[in-house]
């Protein structure tokens, strides 16, 4: 377990650089740089641009800059954020933690909803209740999140006036303790369904296909032929085995919950991580941006090792070599 | 031979692998409708504006400009008076071409690469395998963003653009569709009549188009459906947020994006509603039939 | 009255293609402690006349559409799910052909068998376990004490099927139905597994309906037979007379094309019952055998034959051969 581990961290080194090289590559050839965007408007004159370029590093050829970047990468340092001057790594965990409480709240509801609701749909294949939700699924996996997020705000918070439009905290007041919690989860609610809405339908016909696989089983049959009630043989016998790649799917998914989401958070304007990815880009802020995508780059790598490391915790079958 | 052995005889030559999917395919309904309504809309658009009185989708007519919908707009006008049901046609025709190109693209070179990948094995494998490693490690959605970037500090034309959309999502999405097929043909090598290939020494390339490709078709054209619907909404979002396919061009994308401004968005839903819902349906039925594509292929399924 | 009695049993699959009959009115007894084997060839309908009486038929496609199946004088078929719970595992326990694939693989064999137990009586876990070692050392398996915590990918095809066994017999059932057994296993471990359920059936005193397509382990086990061909009971009697004199030409046919050892010259080809089981689809009304048949008149093509009573015990459903 130990040296597959190790193995499979020593296997992410070369494509982690590997994407690095490529995203600094494709902002590098993005013309004008952060320097540009800031001043390029303004009246000041050439050679203070280029004094600014060069303390920034800015005039060195790509190759050099990369592999300065690098070099302080591996020290922890990513670098400033020309958006908000202050460290890359500052940015991330100021914002990060906001995209988090977004996510983690809908992942859970994900489960929740889609769990029972696949088992069920499995267990009654072709029934009216199992049409029904393989059209919701479908339906939710079909929504453009921003169209999605435009008609929560336009029914929840402009026709209906039930809750904040987007935003955090009410702007404008101060609220401490229970006051403030409740305002902040009022401003949670529409993007929090917006999320779960757009990824239940895909871990709901997951869960269900899982599930499918495992029924139809010989050791079902025989859980069945011991006179075992249908409720153990389901919630017993077949989802023990159904959730091992459920499992996997789950272990999938935590990259999620850190990278943000671009297009809700952007609509509800909720300062995560995800939305001021976006605004980066519009600033030329770019080492947030090379900052943010080996985040999640990385994360997306050691979800899918973590994946493989459940995968191997829940199937007694499977040791890793 | 008796009747009941004829018929018997006949049924049996009747059910080979494609009618077999095509029956099943005929009783999944869900599937069907998705069909049905897939046609539909894309007649509407690609014929639509043939008869509509608003042929040039970009004219401006501000003195009309914000109507709701009514007799003479059916779905009412936006900001430069131009026709909504029209711009959704030419939108639409937009949405499901670039996506449509852009699935076709992806799908044939990841087959491609996944078959030969997984066809030679050796170092050309793991060379393939470390790139789509790589390809797989890029979230999605910031690269595409940061791409269009590239190309609007460069100025590129807004009608070249769409081309290079279709092309940038091709180039993202193949790595999936290599690794999936890669594994594919890994199995299918390892079957007894590849051994009978080799056997009869046929010849690499004629031994993956004659005889590896056709197996691992009904899957291509599952993935492809799905992956389809997929993209036409990769495309919308990165339209709506004023990447993907730029004005004047329309795409449902952008259309949403467009009256999703203050005041349009609480006054004149008729100007975003119709595009979103259009991705919404569309998308949905692509899924549908996709999935009832999959059910019809699957052999597993034959029992 | 027998034990376990199956009345005109009609198990019908509705299948794309057409309706399957799968079994078609079968009757047959199975008495108090004796063996019974179903033989014929595969997709004859003996296993799922095992799985009627379990209530295991997927509905659906498939539906017992007629018949009854007492046991004890009581329809089976008429019970409740419910009631089925308390009788299956408990009175009735079934194992299956394949053990590989027969045990959840993501629980202890232990468990597995002491599920039975718990859920049928009232034992706590403790005593479970030791029931469970207890049954394990029972059908033969040595370290019974480390096997219990073991999962079944760990034990191979014989040790997972005694595994079946011991799981089937916990409850101490009077009725073991085993759904060939023997037919995914090595030989030797064969015969061993058959020893194992003749030694158990007589210490338990307990009824076994075996299905197999193996003639040697009908001869080895069986005190009836019951010989079954496209759903239809064709022949059945204890198991002297069926060896002794077959009748029905396909019952011939299959003891013919059994090697015996001495018997058979080594230059000669062993027989084989000409053509093929015929489609199970939309069949008509009339002998399912007669276009294999070397004696087949015009009455087999046109009429279903049905059982007759040829000696005290023996049946067979052929318009031609008791005549002869």
């Amino acid at each position: 377990m130990k040296t597959y581990v190790t193995r499979r961290l020593l296997i992410l080194i070369p494509i982690l650089i590997g994407v690095s090289i490529i995203v600094f590559l494709l902002i590098a050839s993005i013309p004008g740089d952060a320097i540009d965007a800031k001043f390029g408007a303004s009246r000041l004159p050439a050679e203070k641009i280029a004094e600014m370029k060069a303390l920034l590093g800015l005039n060195q050829p790509v190759g050099v800059r990369y592999l300065n970047w690098l070099k302080n990468a591996l020290h922890g340092n990513l670098g400033i954020s020309t958006q908000y001057n202050l460290p890359v790594a500052t940015v991330i965990h100021d914002f990060i933690w906001n995209s988090f409480l977004l996510a983690i709240v809908s992942f859970v509801l994900e489960l929740l909803i889609a769990i029972p609701v696949g088992v069920l749909s499995a267990t009654k294949i072709h029934s009216f209740f199992d049409n029904l939700f393989t059209v919701l699924a479908f339906a939710g996996i079909s929504l453009p999140s921003f169209f999605l997020a435009l008609l929560l705000q336009k029914g929840f918070a402009v026709d209906w006036k039930m809750l904040p439009m987007d935003g955090m905290h009410t702007v404008g007041v101060t609220l401490a303790g229970g006051a403030y919690l409740m305002d902040i989860l009022s401003h949670m609610i529409l993007p929090v369904i917006c999320l779960t809405t757009i990824s239940v339908g895909g871990a709901m016909r997951f869960v269900r296909t899982s599930m499918l696989d495992v029924i139809n089983q010989d050791y079902i049959r025989t859980a069945r032929s011991k006179g075992l009630p249908e409720r153990i043989v389901i919630y017993r016998h077949a989802l023990k085995n159904a959730a091992i790649p459920i499992i996997t799917y789950i272990g999938n998914s935590l990259p999620g919950l850190f990278s943000g989401a671009l297009i809700t958070e952007t609509v509800f304007a909720w300062p995560g991580i995800g939305k001021i990815f976006l605004e980066s880009i519009a600033k030329r802020d770019y080492l947030f941006m090379m900052g943010y995508v080996m985040l999640v780059a990385l994360l997306t790598m050691l979800g899918n090792l973590l994946a493989d490391i459940l995968y191997s915790v829940a199937d007694p079958r499977i040791r890793l070599k | 031979m008796t009747t009941a052995k004829k018929t018997a005889k006949q049924k049996e030559t009747q059910q080979t692998p494609w009618r077999l999917a095509f029956h099943r395919l005929k009783k999944n309904k869900l599937a069907l409708v998705g069909l049905g309504v897939l046609v539909l809309i894309f007649l509407v658009c690609f014929l639509g504006p043939y008869f509509s009185p608003y042929p040039d989708v970009n004219m401006v007519d501000l003195a009309h400009s914000k109507q709701p919908p009514s007799p003479q707009h059916w779905l009412g006008t936006d900001r430069s008076g131009r026709d909504i049901l029209s711009r959704l046609m030419f939108g639409g025709r937009v949405s499901m071409t670039v996506g449509a190109v852009a699935t076709v693209l992806e799908i044939f070179i990841g087959t491609l690469f996944g078959c030969i990948a997984g066809y030679y094995r050796g170092w050309i494998d793991t060379v393939m395998m470390r790139v789509v490693d790589i390809i797989l490690s890029l979230p999605t959605m910031p690269i595409l963003i940061m791409i269009s970037a590239v190309f609007s500090d460069l100025h590129v034309d807004t009608k070249i653009r769409i081309y290079l959309l279709m092309f940038i999502l091709a180039a993202l999405g193949w790595a999936g569709i290599c690794r999936y097929f890669r594994g594919q043909v890994l199995s299918i090598r390892e079957m007894e009549y590849m051994l009978a290939t080799e056997s009869m020494g046929i010849r690499d390339i004629k031994k993956i188009f004659k005889h590896i490709i056709p197996n691992v078709f009904p899957l291509v054209i599952v993935t492809a459906t799905l992956a389809i619907g997929d993209t036409i909404l990769m495309e919308s979002t990165m339209s709506f947020l004023g990447v993907g396919v730029l004005p004047p061009y329309a795409s449902w994308g952008n259309i949403v994006s467009e009256g999703s401004n203050m005041v349009d968005f609480t006054l004149h839903p008729w100007m975003w509603m119709p595009a979103g819902f259009c991705i919404l349906i569309t998308v949905l039925c692509i899924n549908l039939l996709g999935d009832g594509l999959r059910d019809a292929l699957d052999p597993r399924m034959n029992k | 009255m027998a034990f376990i009695e199956f009345k005109n049993l009609s198990t019908w699959f509705y299948t794309e293609s057409g309706i399957v009959k799968a079994v078609n009115g079968v009757s047959f007894e199975i008495p108090e402690g004796k063996t019974v084997c179903v033989v014929g060839e595969s997709g004859c309908g003996k296993s799922v006349t095992a799985l009627s009486l379990m209530h295991l038929v997927q509905t659906p496609p498939g539906k017992i559409v007629e018949g009854e199946i007492l046991m004890d004088g009581e329809d089976l078929l008429k019970k409740s799910n419910k009631e089925m719970q308390q009788i299956s595992g408990n009175k009735i326990s079934m194992i299956f052909q394949e053990p590989m694939t027969s045990l959840n693989p993501v629980y202890t064999v232990g468990y597995q068998i002491m599920e039975n137990l718990l859920f049928h009586t009232n034992i706590g876990k403790k005593e479970a376990r030791e029931k469970a070692i207890e049954m394990i050392r029972l059908v033969n398996i040595p370290r019974a004490e480390e096997i219990v915590d073991c999962y079944p990918h760990e034990l191979s095809g014989g040790m997972r099927q005694r595994i079946m066994i011991a799981m089937a017999l916990i409850c101490n059932p009077r009725l073991l139905i085993a759904d060939e057994p023997t037919t995914a296993l090595d030989v030797t471990i064969q015969a061993q597994i058959l020893d194992l359920m003749r030694k158990l059936k007589d210490e338990l005193n307990m009824s076994i309906l075996l299905i197999t397509h193996d003639l040697g382990v009908v001869a080895e086990m069986a005190d009836y037979v019951v010989v079954m061909y496209a759903g239809k009971v064709i022949e059945k009697g204890n198991v002297a007379d069926i060896f002794a004199h077959p009748t029905h030409p396909y019952t011939v046919g299959l003891l013919k094309s059994k090697p015996v050892i001495g018997q058979t010259e080594h230059n000669k080809r062993l027989y084989s019952i000409p053509g093929q089981v015929p489609n199970p689809v939309d069949m008509p009304e009339n002998c399912y055998f007669n276009e294999r048949c070397e004696f087949c008149t015009k009455q087999c093509k046109e009429e279903m034959p049905v059982l007759r009573e040829i000696e005290p015990g023996h049946s067979v459903a052929c318009w031609v051969k008791p005549e002869q």
